[in-house]
């Protein structure tokens, strides 16, 4: 055992006594300092690059679209086609990402009528079935989720990813106890995992659980998973986020 | 409610540390003391954090922003040395108000819950330190390490080798490689970007971010900072001349490299002065 440990150590270190074996041996240092570079920012960059690339081209493909969209929401009552929402990004970092208008135009003040009369479920997050503040075509524009589209322009710029959880509101945020605030430790995405796996049926805590599962398997291939799932949800117009 | 916290300025004893970043910013188990400190109070239900540093107030600017990441409203106030708690208390005492007590002011030199085991005494200590928290090293808003094994932690993309052997207590940093037939033993805490080559041992040491453990090499009772090897438990140190032995795989000064022609030499060589050999040499063997 002592022979082949001492054979060994003779094999691997005696290279280092030639100068060209020291520089064998250095080439593989070098090699392994590439390969730490690529392994602590790789998956990241990529993730950036292909946010950038695809939401470019995206947008690019998609502006006929948004043409038609401003046309048909001008035309209803007149007044702004995008509007911008303050969400909490990474790291509680508060950007404005951008909607199409799917609301009428004194949504605000209908909100508090609403409050009054408690249709939402217990917790932080705020959601009411047939919502009489929609507009005709928002109602369309949200069952295809076209009011989201904007959001590609917040991916181009940085504050969000194709894929991730959603951003959340500064309200929810503030309610937030420190468990829960790990959900903010990636850029909010578009499409929400959640709705993939069944995110009405569980609270709060689980989707946190969700979310979190995502951050720490994340990879270009599950993002890749993801959205191959998303598309044909948001086609067929069952899901809205 | 409202607290203070001194970070520690510059130690003497503590000097291979302080290398490059400031006391409060390294990296322990992938976070930096500040960090979980400011998750600590988090958790506690402290709103309002006044930081007083002496050291790199930029680096710390960098790090925890205004503290919207933890929900708590941060100050960050220079100072031109390090105060103890009473002089912090005397002298910023109309900020925290009259219900302050002892208790809101911290000075930054252990682990929140760990008085006992003072971090900036000596490098025994400071090891010492580190595996007494290695278990609340995961704090309820951290996310990433994740138990892999009882005792043995890893956090995100940490890769192990099936013929590694791991014994606990153990961790393993964010794209942590563990090579085949290592053997991580007991007391191993390896940070965030190390590569752990094949045959290699680590037993009761602590490896530093990106630093690379060579094929066969064998740390015991040892920190491994970049190329500098401290054996806590007598105290000495050594530079370590082979790269292939042990070494640091990226250049760690904050000093970022003027041109894209210097940080395309600096990949390839990983050094500065060899970069201007790298170039002079190509030069020469262009022109003849």
């Amino acid at each position: 055992m002592n022979d082949e440990i001492f054979a060994w150590l003779a094999r691997r270190y005696l290279t280092a006594r030639s100068p060209f074996g020291r520089w064998l041996l250095n080439l593989h240092v070098q090699q392994q300092r590439l390969r730490a570079r690529w392994l602590a920012g790789g998956a990241d960059g990529l993730k950036r690059a292909f946010d950038t690339l695809s939401s470019g081209v995206l947008l690019l493909i998609l502006s006929p679209l948004f043409l038609l969209i401003g046309l048909l929401v001008k035309l209803e009552d007149g007044g702004p086609v995008f509007f911008a929402q303050t969400r909490v990004g990474r790291f509680g970092r508060e950007f404005q990402m951008y909607k199409i208008r799917s609301m009428c135009l004194d949504a605000e003040q209908r909100l508090k009528d609403l409050l009054a009369d408690n249709h939402h479920r217990e917790g932080i997050t705020f959601k009411i079935k047939d919502d009489p503040r929609i507009t005709r075509v928002g109602k369309w524009l949200r069952k295809f989720s076209f009011d989201e589209l904007p959001q590609l322009y917040n991916v181009l710029i940085g504050d969000m990813s194709l894929v991730g959880p959603r951003p959340p509101v500064p309200r929810e945020v503030s309610l937030y106890a420190p468990a829960h605030r790990r959900r903010l430790a990636i850029k909010p995405g578009i499409t929400c995992i959640w709705q993939i796996s069944g995110r009405s049926e569980i609270d709060f805590s689980g989707q946190v659980r969700l979310d979190v599962n995502y951050i720490e398997s994340q990879s270009l291939w599950t993002d890749l998973k993801i959205l191959a799932r998303t598309i044909p949800a948001v086609l067929s117009g069952k899901g809205a986020c | 409610m409202k607290s203070i916290l001194i970070c520690p300025g510059e130690r003497p004893t503590m000097g291979f540390l302080t290398e490059h970043l400031p006391l409060a910013c390294a990296p322990l188990l992938g976070q930096s003391l500040v960090e979980y400190w400011l998750s600590h109070l988090a958790c506690a239900g402290v709103k309002q954090v006044t930081l007083l540093v002496n050291h790199h107030p930029d680096l710390l600017h960098e790090l925890v922003g205004h503290g919207t990441r933890w929900g708590l409203a941060i100050d960050l106030k220079v100072e031109s040395r390090e105060l103890t708690a009473a002089e912090a208390m005397l002298k910023h005492v109309k900020q925290i108000g009259p219900e302050a007590s002892s208790n809101g002011i911290v000075l930054l030199d252990h682990f929140p819950g760990l008085e006992q085991y003072p971090l900036f005494q000596s490098y025994a200590g400071w090891f010492a330190g580190l595996r007494a928290w290695l278990p609340q090293a995961r704090t309820p808003d951290r996310v990433g390490p994740r138990e892999i094994r009882p005792g043995i932690w890893a956090d995100m993309h940490a890769r192990v080798s099936p013929s590694a052997q791991l014994e606990p207590p153990a961790w393993l940093g964010r794209n942590v490689v563990v090579g085949p037939r290592s053997r991580i033993g007991p007391g191993a805490l390896i940070e965030d970007g190390s590569l752990v080559e094949a045959d290699a041992e680590v037993f009761e040491s602590y490896v530093a971010r990106d630093t690379l453990v060579g094929q066969g090499t064998e740390l015991k009772h040892s920190l491994a900072l970049g190329s500098t090897l401290l054996n806590w438990q007598t105290g000495s140190a050594v530079q370590v001349p082979d790269a292939f032995v042990l070494c640091a795989l990226r250049r760690q000064a904050p000093g970022r490299p003027a041109s894209w022609v210097q940080r395309v030499a600096e990949l390839l060589t990983g050094n500065k002065s060899q970069d201007e050999l790298f170039w002079k040499d190509l030069l020469i063997n262009k022109e003849g």
